[in-house]
């Protein structure tokens, strides 16, 4: 560690003096000149044979590396540093193994846009195709689950593949994006050119702003309906939005509901913001949709837990979709106006000629709405609700970790019941202050996902709300968050099963229960203080306040806590499968 | 309805290409009838046309999921636009000595080539559209076909414009 500490303070190397001259450099030497090119200082990986000379080339340049316990930790730490900040994360992996590891981890960030670039080694070019000790076809395996991918033949082509693929992951709709380079690219030695020339991608163009008769349209649907509903999905987020959208909504009084990837689009208690709609939606934003007589898409894909039946979805309703990626206009849903557009640019537009004196009166809508929410208030459900011991209320511990973590806190969730009641009761206020594997629905993402968001967010508060079957699929990473000193508070909805699919089975199986039974879970504080964190059992709803100050106070390493919850608990409401969204079970009525 | 349309792809000659083609249709479960690839004028640039069987909406998906292909520049769809379009067909067909002649006078009604005379069999090949091929085949059954081979179907628009766009938007900073 002195030593290499020594190097990275010493000057640069050789390499690295002569800006944009060129010279003979390894291609180990490329990949890391490359990645300082696209202001990257940090990259999560794991080595192995095939990708041993990148990690040598490492020692002589300032990238700070950090070793994960898995692979896979390594490509959810890359997505949250991502998520959290807006930039390009990096991961890094040896062939066979290594990128196989990775694979879980690029689908999905796949599925929720995530820029991604992941740089694994490959046996040499002498081996491919002989299955090779530790060979997998890491190229092959990325098609499906990544933007693009690359297979680097040659080492000078190195550079320009470099830039391209972080152009790819950041632009348009962004994605992971996979790099394979055998080993003896990496070692030989090439002329170095910095490849100064734009990235150009024939035939393809990114979106930017609409058309005007695109916006003119889009108005005139607007100028018509009675009862108009915005669905914000994730896309919202990444185009940065959320400003444009408060004052669009403020401007036209316009209703709000996002889903669960453009949670943080705008703060939940916006008193246009209806929450989160879909199978888990609150009851007045489900029925907002299937009343509503117009709908504006942005950024959202009409995912089949978004629209439940779809030929009930916003049946009444006129459909504008704005997408960044015209293969998702049509695709579940179809539309009556499709529009391919930045969503930030298209509001931007929109306010530009918008003229709020030609909007009907939406007061009989709102009241509409209003009256179903007071019925049915989610909120409801938490008022008063602590729970008793070892059934602590999961709402409760949801809305008391939004009451002490503060605005500027980073969430993350895993995947499963507390998943839901997160989404569903934490009051986000800010975009990418909520982190979710959405589309794949990843169990075991929450915890590297919250140490990737850590490092892109020093001095943010970071909270992993996780369950006890998803913390235990990547646990391992408690020791990078320890080695790291990564301070990330672990509440662990511990009510020893698997609870989401023990809740299906409890309605639709008729308490078939089947390989849901974690009761032989660990004890977690202890596992976490033998990794060197911290830990606390929480067995009161009255701990719960306690204990989440001292959590959230710690500092210098992870800390958990681990709530006790009775796995009776159900998350409600639940529209079923194959349901419209208006057939929705529970609500707290 | 599901009915067969025909969709160009220009695509850029790198690894992978078809694989990633072919990995769509299965993953996104699109029907296809039959692919055919090969260098255009531009050898960097190929030619791939699918034969797809969906409705307009199906076919919609395919151009745009296609089109979303980053080694992918241009995706046109063919049908119901006016269209040549040829396969090609291989056919060996029994022909023994009393029977040769016959064949032979076959093959020249629909202008087919001779590729082969073996001892007991023909070998005939024809390039036509696919109505067409399906007749000749058709008339060489009571001879006794043995195997027959076709191509995937290729095709270009049946008027003064090119099928593909001259190339816009310069060159790829990753060269091969």
């Amino acid at each position: 560690m002195t030593s290499a500490r020594k190097l990275k303070d010493a000057p640069p190397a050789a390499a690295e003096n002569n800006n944009g001259v060129r010279q003979m450099l390894s291609g180990a030497d490329m990949v890391i000149r490359s990645l300082a090119r696209e202001g990257v200082d940090l990259i999560f990986g794991y080595p192995g044979g095939a990708i041993m000379p990148v990690y040598d080339a490492l020692l002589n340049h300032s990238i700070t590396h950090i070793l994960t316990r898995h692979e896979q930790g390594a490509a959810h730490m890359a997505d949250g540093y991502a998520r959290a900040s807006g930039r390009v994360g990096v991961c890094m992996a040896t062939s066979g193994p290594g990128a196989t590891n990775l694979v879980t981890g690029l689908a999905t960030a796949y599925m929720d846009s995530v820029p991604i670039v992941a740089i694994t080694g490959q046996v040499s070019s002498a081996l491919i195709g002989t299955d090779g000790f530790q060979e997998a076809d890491a190229f092959g395996l990325s098609f499906p689950i990544t933007k693009h991918s690359y297979f680097v033949s040659r080492t000078e082509n190195i550079p320009a593949v470099m830039k391209e693929a972080f152009y790819i992951a950041r632009t348009g709709r962004p994605g992971p994006v996979l790099i394979d380079i055998p080993k003896d690219v990496q070692q030989r030695t090439a002329l170095y050119e910095p490849p100064e020339a734009p990235v150009v991608l024939p035939g393809h163009f990114i979106a930017g702003k609409a058309r005007d008769e695109e916006i003119e349209t889009i108005l005139g649907e607007i100028y018509r309906a009675r009862r108009p509903l915005l669905y914000v999905g994730g896309g919202a987020i990444t185009s940065g939005a959320s400003e444009v959208l408060r004052r669009f909504v403020e401007r036209t009084k316009i209703p709000v509901t996002t889903t669960l990837m453009g949670l943080g689009a705008l703060p939940r208690y916006h008193p246009q913001s209806l929450g989160m709609l879909g199978m888990h939606g609150a009851v007045h934003a489900n029925r907002a949709v299937t009343d509503a007589d117009f709908l504006l898409a942005l950024g959202a894909r009409f995912d089949d837990r978004v629209t439940g039946r779809k030929d009930r979805f916003a049946r009444n309703a006129r459909i504008v979709h704005v997408d960044i990626d015209p293969a998702e206009i049509g695709k579940n849903v179809v539309v009556h106006v499709g529009v391919q557009a930045d969503a930030r640019c298209v509001l931007e537009q929109i306010m530009e000629r918008l003229e709020t004196g030609r909007l009907r009166d939406y007061g009989p809508w709102h009241a509409r709405i209003e009256a179903w929410r007071a019925k049915q208030p989610l909120q409801a459900l938490a008022k008063g609700v602590k729970g008793s011991r070892d059934n602590i209320s999961p709402r409760y511990i949801v809305e008391e970790i939004g009451r002490l973590a503060g605005e500027e806190a980073v969430i993350v969730t895993d995947v499963g019941q507390h998943q839901m009641w997160a989404a569903q009761y934490y009051p986000v206020t800010r975009p990418r202050g909520f982190l979710t594997s959405g589309g794949l629905g990843t169990m075991g993402y929450g915890f590297p996902a919250a140490i990737g968001a850590k490092f892109a967010c020093p001095d943010r508060t970071v909270v992993l709300i996780g369950g006890d079957g998803g913390f235990q699929m990547n646990i391992q990473e408690l020791t990078t968050a320890v080695s790291n000193k990564i301070h990330v508070v672990i509440a662990l909805f511990d009510n020893q099963a698997l609870g989401m699919v023990r809740q299906w089975q409890n309605l639709f199986h008729d308490q078939r229960y089947s390989s849901v039974d974690l009761k032989d879970n660990p004890d977690f504080v202890k596992v976490a203080e033998a990794f060197g964190g911290r830990g606390r059992d929480v067995h009161d709803p009255e701990e719960v306040t306690p204990a989440l100050e001292q959590a959230l106070a710690a500092r210098g390493g992870p800390f958990l806590l681990r709530f006790r919850l009775h796995n009776d608990e159900n998350v409600f409401p639940i529209v079923p499968a194959g349901a419209g969204l208006d057939e929705a079970i529970g609500g707290g009525e | 309805m599901k009915r067969p349309t025909t969709i160009c792809a220009l695509t850029e000659n790198r690894p992978g290409v078809l694989a990633r083609i072919a990995g769509l249709f299965s993953r996104r479960a699109y029907n296809l009838l039959s692919v055919t690839a090969e260098q255009t004028a531009t050898p960097e640039l190929y030619c791939i046309t699918l034969v797809v069987m969906e409705n307009d909406a199906g076919v919609e998906q395919v151009c745009k999921q296609l089109w979303k292909l980053i080694d992918v520049e241009q995706v046109v769809t063919l049908s119901p636009r006016p269209a040549v379009e040829r396969q090609l067909v291989l056919v060996k067909v029994k022909a023994p000595n009393g029977q040769r002649a016959r064949v032979r006078e076959e093959a020249a009604v629909f202008h087919a080539n001779t590729l082969h005379v073996g001892a007991e069999t023909m070998t005939l090949e024809l390039a036509g559209d696919p109505a067409q091929i399906n007749d000749f085949l058709k008339a060489l059954e009571p001879f006794g076909v043995l195997e027959v081979v076709r191509s995937g179907k290729i095709s270009l628009l049946r008027s003064d414009a090119t099928t593909f766009e001259p190339r816009r938007h310069g060159e790829r900073l990753v060269k091969l």
